[in-house]
């Protein structure tokens, strides 16, 4: 079934080759700006009052990397507490993750890490995590100090960058470096990368899993 | 008359020059004259040729034509021999003559052009205070004593019309022969050539323009209507970046097309057959706007230099609207599909790689693309579950999305949506379930 599937999307990315297709989720607690990173990244937009994502928004955009062009279908997730329930419904099936804190807020950090240890325990476990430590413009006012953060990206195995949406500060950079990272070609030829983010959808996994705890 | 005591009587009629008598006649006249006064024969000439002249006056105009008549054939046994062969004489090219005249007389402009300019831009910076001597100290004026008349008009200098000098080349002129260069526009020359100006600062506001003479003034407005020209493109040349745009516009779409029918023609429900269709539509409606530009670039009327380019344009657009886009295969069926998707099984694995290498290389999307998230207030807030929420909210990005042609977005978003149905049902089951146990508890 997971293969069948795979096969049946696999020309997208496999015989083109050079073009892979990747699901990437956001998180973090509200306001951190998730929503400000994704727009500067998608339209290169700032905006000083950014209004608070309902449930989840969904964006695309495609970097070029050397021969391999990537394409981000980008999952920015409601912050508030009320759409948690959705949350798990889009890094399921992701094959790449931000999770965002604001440096000038000690407890969006700690919630950061919430959303890294369940990333870890409930996500696929390939799936590329990132830490954005977000609003650097305002590091006057920081909280997190960097190497704090950097120590525990390292020792989490996450990629790590101090961002600022308002600036454009390391916001391309954090995506290039994700989709660096993303297996591709390699992988690409296998059910690997795109698979399974499908594979929850019309495949098997996702039923059985929904299966173990719902019925 | 009256004065000298005659009578004054005048006769008029046809009055023999002798006999004064009157004939009443000019055929009775000369009849009358020849015969009573023959000897005088020279006036009978005389007459003779005024009434000769008379009538030949009369019928000019006749023997005018007739003239004509004679001439032409005339005319064309000249020319004829000329017609047959003449071979030609010395002959001797001027153009290297031409250029090198012109070279000196353009390279000459220049020169003189940009020392004004330079000029021109150290006026503008000058120091308010002490102008004129800074002024005169930047460009040698000419002595004006000897100078009675103004070179350009002629007309005397007195008290009333003064002696003007020229900021920039020192001459010397009448009032009406001098223009006001305003500070701005002198700014705005000026600025096209240093782009990296001091900034505005400089700019004093109780000096507002500065005299000029009329030569000064046409050399800085011919180099001005050079740069203006050299900015703005020929009407071709922007319909044809007009022509570009949409066929920029139109390659994804033709791509993606190709995309989707391949993955139809597989058996493949990723994309809707109506996607697919409202594409080639939308395909067609590009490949009409290509056809429409390019015939008007045909019918530009320009001198005959461009009337190849414009054939040529023409003529290309014509034959990618025919070999790029009407040569797109035509979508099947819904029946069609039906029985495509029957023999899937075994096809897949045979004709999927040669099919797809040459045709999808170039599906990529390059720019971001978001829905309009203003119009999530356009989405019925009816439910308070976030899950019912979130369907509402994809539901609106589908359609933004099929809108927009990012069909490989409308599949993302319509697998999404799938998703969250598929849990809302399971959580409605349970929900049932639990409500059912908890019943069967009681």
């Amino acid at each position: 079934m997971a293969n069948r599937t795979g096969t049946a999307q696999r020309p997208n990315g496999q015989t083109q080759g050079k073009i892979c297709q990747f699901k990437l989720v956001l998180l973090g607690e509200s306001a951190v700006g998730k929503s400000s990173l994704v727009l500067r990244f998608v339209k290169g937009q700032f905006h000083e009052y950014q209004e608070s994502t309902i449930g989840a928004a969904f964006l695309t955009q495609t970097v070029c990397l050397d021969d391999t062009t990537v394409k981000f279908e980008i999952w920015d997730t409601a912050g508030q507490e009320r759409y948690h329930s959705l949350a798990p419904m889009y890094y399921r099936g992701a094959q790449a993750a931000i999770v965002v804190y604001d440096i000038t807020n000690q407890d969006t950090f700690g919630r950061a890490k919430t959303w890294v240890k369940e990333l870890q325990r409930q996500a696929s476990p390939n799936i590329v995590i990132a830490l954005a430590g977000n609003k650097q413009d305002l590091a006057n006012k920081r909280m997190v100090e960097f190497e704090e953060a950097h120590a525990y990206a390292d020792e989490h195995g996450l990629l790590f960058m101090e961002t600022s949406a308002k600036t454009a500060m390391n916001v391309n950079d954090i995506f290039l470096a994700i989709a660096k990272k993303l297996p591709k070609n390699e992988q690409a030829g296998a059910p690997g990368g795109g698979g399974q983010g499908r594979r929850l959808v019309d495949g098997d996994t996702g039923p059985k899993a929904a299966g173990n705890c719902c019925k | 008359m009256a004065q000298s005591g005659y009578k004054a009587v005048i006769k008029e009629g046809f009055l023999c020059p002798v006999c004064h008598q009157d004939l009443r006649s000019p055929n009775a006249l000369l009849v009358h004259f020849q015969d009573l006064h023959s000897e005088e024969q020279d006036l009978l000439t005389s007459i003779k040729d005024l009434v000769s002249k008379a009538k030949k006056k009369i019928l000019k105009s006749d023997e005018q034509e007739l003239e004509v008549n004679k001439y032409i054939p005339k005319q064309q046994y000249f020319l004829d021999p000329a017609n047959v062969s003449q071979e030609v004489g010395h002959f001797r090219d001027h153009t290297e003559y031409f250029k090198d005249v012109r070279r000196n007389r353009l390279d000459h402009r220049t020169t003189e052009t940009n020392k004004l300019i330079i000029r021109l831009d150290k006026l503008i910076h000058l120091d308010g205070s002490a102008r004129k001597q800074n002024e005169q100290e930047l460009v040698q004026w000419l002595d004006g004593t000897t100078v009675t008349r103004c070179p350009s008009c002629a007309s005397t200098f007195n008290i009333t019309r003064r002696q003007h000098h020229c900021r920039l080349c020192g001459s010397i002129m009448c009032n009406s022969c001098s223009t006001f260069l305003p500070y701005e526009i002198a700014k705005s020359i000026v600025t096209s050539v240093y782009t990296l100006n001091k900034g505005d600062t400089t700019i004093k506001n109780d000096m507002d323009s500065i005299r000029i003479c009329n030569h000064c003034m046409g050399l800085l407005e011919t180099r001005r209507r050079v740069q203006i020209s050299q900015i703005e493109k020929p009407l071709i040349c922007q319909m044809y970046e007009q022509l570009h745009k949409v066929k920029c516009e139109l390659e994804p779409l033709v791509d993606l097309y190709k995309k989707m029918y391949d993955s139809i023609m597989d058996g493949d429900s990723k994309y809707s057959l109506q996607d697919a269709q409202s594409l080639r539509a939308s395909i067609a409606k590009h490949a009409e706007q290509l056809d429409i530009i390019s015939k008007r670039i045909l019918n530009i009327p320009e001198d005959e230099t461009n009337l190849k380019i414009q054939a040529a344009i023409r003529q290309a657009t014509y034959q990618y609207i025919k070999e790029y886009v009407l040569n797109q295969p035509v979508l099947p069926t819904p029946a069609e599909i039906e029985k495509i998707k029957k023999g899937r099984s075994y096809r897949v694995t045979e004709v999927h790689q040669p099919l797809g290498i040459p045709k999808i290389r170039k599906v990529a999307v390059t720019t971001g693309w978001s829905p309009d998230n203003a119009s999530e207030n356009n989405v019925p807030d009816v439910s308070d579950d976030p899950l019912l929420q979130q369907m509402n909210i994809v539901r609106n990005y589908i359609q933004q999305a099929r809108k927009a042609n990012r069909f490989e977005e409308v599949a993302s978003l319509e697998e999404n949506l799938k998703m969250l149905k598929e849990t809302y049902m399971s959580q409605q089951k349970r929900n049932a379930g639990s409500r059912n146990e908890s019943v069967g508890q009681e």
